[in-house]
């Protein structure tokens, strides 16, 4: 058997770790409902896909969209996605990972090695993307009424959708690792991001939404459509959609080209990638394991300086919060992570930007259609908070691993550790946030009060998923990491992004109602000075309770189990 | 200084220690001796405040481990049997994680750490990030952390794992001479020369059990024997028990 000699230590480790818990029996309660929530989850992703396809196929006559428009958006997201995920767990699987001295210590075959560590990436990166994709692309299924065809074709074309960017991740961190010296990377990543934003901005300008013209809601779609990208040809997302459409569609007979593109390429990806790991694998380890870092200041200035700028903050939350970020900006992991996290955020701002291209639409419309814009700001802004606290937030307490004696023997109490973790993500988060929550009220040309109560509420709103991500990742703290891309891909983080979503929901509440509110006072609807205060003031503190009650409850539950722990 | 009362600790049906007490007075360095897997380390952990005990008191210059853990801790110093630390903090940035942990000022934290530093001969490391540091730096480190707030009482697991010669000499008289400025230390060890050379006093700890304690002097009476070293006595009362417990 070639998979499970790597794969080994890992799918026992998982089998015991069940066995131990259906031992216990203590978390059963827990697990049944983590399990009742996530079906719960998927089945309204399933829901909202169906009436997003009724909708679309209602309103044919405002825009036609074939089923692979919105089927490639879907998967053209999952993509962004997994390649993000598959580019992390690569540069664990082949180069920091804690087994890798073991395991090329031992006389394993570099192709077992190779297709073992192919199998663990594209295995731990996909399990989420298959876990929001699937009720998405069964509501296609339902929907068009899918034959059994479907469903084989699905298989069979998915197995390269999943493969494909873990094989182009592993040529990715093999060529950066073999040319980047280790102690230079920080210096590389700097570069290429600024490349990254010339490149955007040079895009940008090409789609300049001030040249296009918008004379009705159809050239509107047209516009998101096509900014949506799915038809981009030389996507993989873009073929896996054609192949599923073209075998929805009754007249559909050209899928096979594109499922044959997608093994040729899937075929070349992971021949490259061998190639590549045969010849340079063993130099790129040993060049990721020169890690002599050359500070710019000594410790001692550097503490001089962190202490005289923060003399309010008391000694302990002050240590806290200097060692979480001293060990975060020397983690190349971390610097990649918030590299891909920048990016995407700004192909959203730039998504974003064009809807603001609404000037032309009739007043009534446009008064309507800024009010959605500037909900959607909110939700989707949190959502970005959300992927960015899946990545650092939530493991912050994981992270500790083996070092967590240190804090537990330090004179301080669970709860105060969980307390400067949650002060020392929240500033940054929200700093960051609310710069994303202006610059898209900005984007779509919102008035200046608009863009100030966005970032204020950027705040209220990071309050809360900072909040949930501190006390869901105690909850579920994994001390025993093998590589710190793993937590951010666990059944934990799959919780905290569901919560998350949860509490966006509820945050969209007073938020909705009040600009729904607004909207009708700018259609002319008569709202009297105290009336409308009045809202205000009930959304704003409706808002800020169930942030600041979010996160009570989280870091309440974190502070317990971590209490638990020590009784095991 | 130490009072352990009664301490039992119980991972599901598995007891690890079972029904301790004893005690560790201030100047005084206590061996506790044991095979692997006999209770040693859960012992400590439950002193460090890392592990909940599932009955009995742990007592730590009259503050109660559990009631007033912030208090017991300000007054404590451990050093673990495997030193993780933090791998990307330099040596002497690590040493100021700690310092501020345990709310000690700048100045006496810079004079503190310049001293550990010296004594432990890492000066020349202190601005090197501690995943180049070797496994005996590394438990130097951890033992400097251990000691920048001038605990009383000292709690060490195995601390000659992974020393070299030099660094094990430099730990023990380090040892004495903190005991004899007044430190209480706390020696789990299952190096017995360790415990022969530098403890006052000691325990013998088998499967969860204290089978033996007292001084030298008072184990060889019990052990019905003067002639033998610790040793032998020691290879001598965990077999009698091992023999026992199977037949």
């Amino acid at each position: 058997m070639i998979f499970p000699i790597v794969l080994q230590p890992k799918l026992i480790a998982v089998r015991a770790r069940w066995r131990e818990n259906l031992r216990r029996r203590t978390q059963l309660g827990r697990d049944i409902f983590l399990i009742a929530f996530s079906i719960a989850v998927m089945f309204s992703i399933f829901q909202g896909t169906l009436t997003m396809i009724e909708k679309i196929n209602a309103n044919t006559h405002l825009a036609y969209m074939p089923p692979s428009l919105p089927l490639g958006l879907i998967l053209l997201f999952l993509l962004a996605m997994l390649f993000f995920s598959n580019c992390i767990s690569a540069l664990g699987a082949f180069f920091l990972g804690k087994d890798l001295d073991l395991i090329l210590a031992s006389p394993l075959s570099p192709t077992r090695f190779f297709w073992g560590k192919l199998t663990e990436i594209a295995l731990s990166s996909s399990w989420m993307a298959l876990i929001f994709g699937a009720p998405a692309i069964l509501a296609f299924a339902v929907w068009y009424q899918a034959s059994a065809f479907f469903w084989l074709t699905l298989l069979v074309s998915l197995l390269p959708y999943f493969l494909i960017p873990s094989a182009l991740s592993i040529i990715l961190v093999t060529a950066f690792t073999v040319f980047v010296p280790a102690n230079r990377t920080r210096e590389v990543l700097l570069v290429i991001f600024a490349l990254v934003l010339l490149a955007i901005y040079m895009v940008g300008k090409l789609l300049t939404p001030e040249n296009a013209s918008f004379n009705n809601v159809n050239d509107l779609l047209r516009m998101v459509s096509i900014l949506s990208l799915p038809n981009t040809t030389w996507v993989p997302s873009y073929w896996c959609a054609t192949v599923l459409s073209e075998v929805l569609s009754p007249s559909g007979k050209n899928w096979w080209p594109y499922l044959g593109l997608q093994y040729s390429v899937m075929t070349a990806l992971i021949s490259a990638a061998y190639v590549l790991f045969r010849t340079c694998h063993f130099a790129a380890f040993s060049r990721a394991k020169d890690n002599r870092q050359t500070l710019r200041l000594s410790s001692k200035t550097s503490q001089f300086i962190w202490v005289a700028i923060t003399p309010f903050i008391p000694p302990p939350y002050r240590a806290i919060i200097a060692k979480e970020f001293k060990v975060f900006a020397r983690d190349m992991t971390q610097a990649v992570q918030l590299l891909l996290l920048l990016g995407l955020t700004i192909i959203y701002l730039y998504n974003f930007r064009v809807l603001h291209a609404v000037g032309d639409l009739p007043e009534n419309s446009r008064v309507w259609w800024q009010g959605f814009l500037v909900a959607s700001n909110l939700a989707m802004g949190a959502f970005v908070i959300t992927a960015v606290c899946t990545r650092f937030v939530f493991p912050s307490v994981s992270l500790e691993g083996q070092s967590f004696w240190i804090l537990q023997t330090a004179p301080l109490s669970i709860r105060d550790i969980l307390r400067a973790k949650f002060w020392c993500w929240f500033i940054p988060v929200s700093s960051i946030s609310s710069v994303i929550f202006a610059s898209g009220a900005l984007a779509i040309n919102a008035e200046p009060h608009v863009v100030l109560i966005n970032a204020l509420s950027s705040w209220i709103v990071c309050y809360g998923i900072v909040g949930i991500a501190t006390g869901l990742g105690a909850l579920f703290a994994n001390f025993e990491w093998e590589h710190p891309s793993q937590l951010a891909a666990s059944f934990g983080s799959l919780i905290f992004m569901l919560c998350a979503t949860l509490h966006i929901g509820l945050n969209l509440i007073p938020s909705g109602t009040l600009i729904f509110l607004r909207t009708l006072r700018l259609s002319g609807y008569e709202f009297s000075d105290l009336q409308w205060y009045s809202a205000v003031f009930c959304a704003a503190a409706l808002l800020s309770y169930l942030n600041y009650a979010a996160t009570r409850w989280a870091l309440t539950i974190g502070e317990n189990a971590l209490k638990q722990r020590m009784q095991r | 200084m130490i009072e352990i009362c009664g301490v039992t600790k119980e991972y599901g049906s598995f007891r690890a220690v079972n029904d301790i007490s004893f005690r560790v007075e201030q100047g005084e360095i206590f061996g506790f001796l044991g095979v692997n897997g006999a209770g040693k380390t859960t012992t400590l952990k439950m002193l460090a405040g890392i592990l909940k005990p599932s009955s009995g008191k742990l007592r730590i210059c009259g503050f109660d481990v559990m009631d007033e853990p912030e208090k017991a801790k300000s007054v404590t110093g451990y050093i673990p049997d495997r030193p993780y630390l933090y791998n990307k903090l330099t040596g002497r940035e690590f040493l100021y994680f700690v310092a501020d942990l345990y709310n000690v000022p700048l100045k006496k934290a810079n004079q503190r750490i310049d001293e550990l530093l010296a004594e432990y001969k890492l000066r020349e490391w202190e601005d090197e990030l501690i995943e180049s540091y070797s496994h005996g730096m590394k438990q130097r480190v951890a033992t400097c952390a251990a000691l920048i707030h001038e605990p009383r009482v000292l709690i060490v697991d195995e601390p000659m794992v992974g020393l070299d010669p030099h660094g094990a000499k430099l730990l023990k008289d380090a040892f004495r001479r903190y005991a004899k400025a007044g430190m209480s230390i706390l020696l789990s060890t299952h190096s017995l020369n360790v415990a022969e050379e530098v403890a006052d006093r000691l325990a013998i700890i088998h499967r969860g059990n204290i089978v033996a304690s007292g001084t030298l002097h008072d184990i060889r009476r019990q052990a019905g024997t003067f002639e033998q070293g610790l040793e032998e006595m020691f290879l001598q009362i965990t077999a009698s028990l091992s023999q026992a417990e199977y037949t």
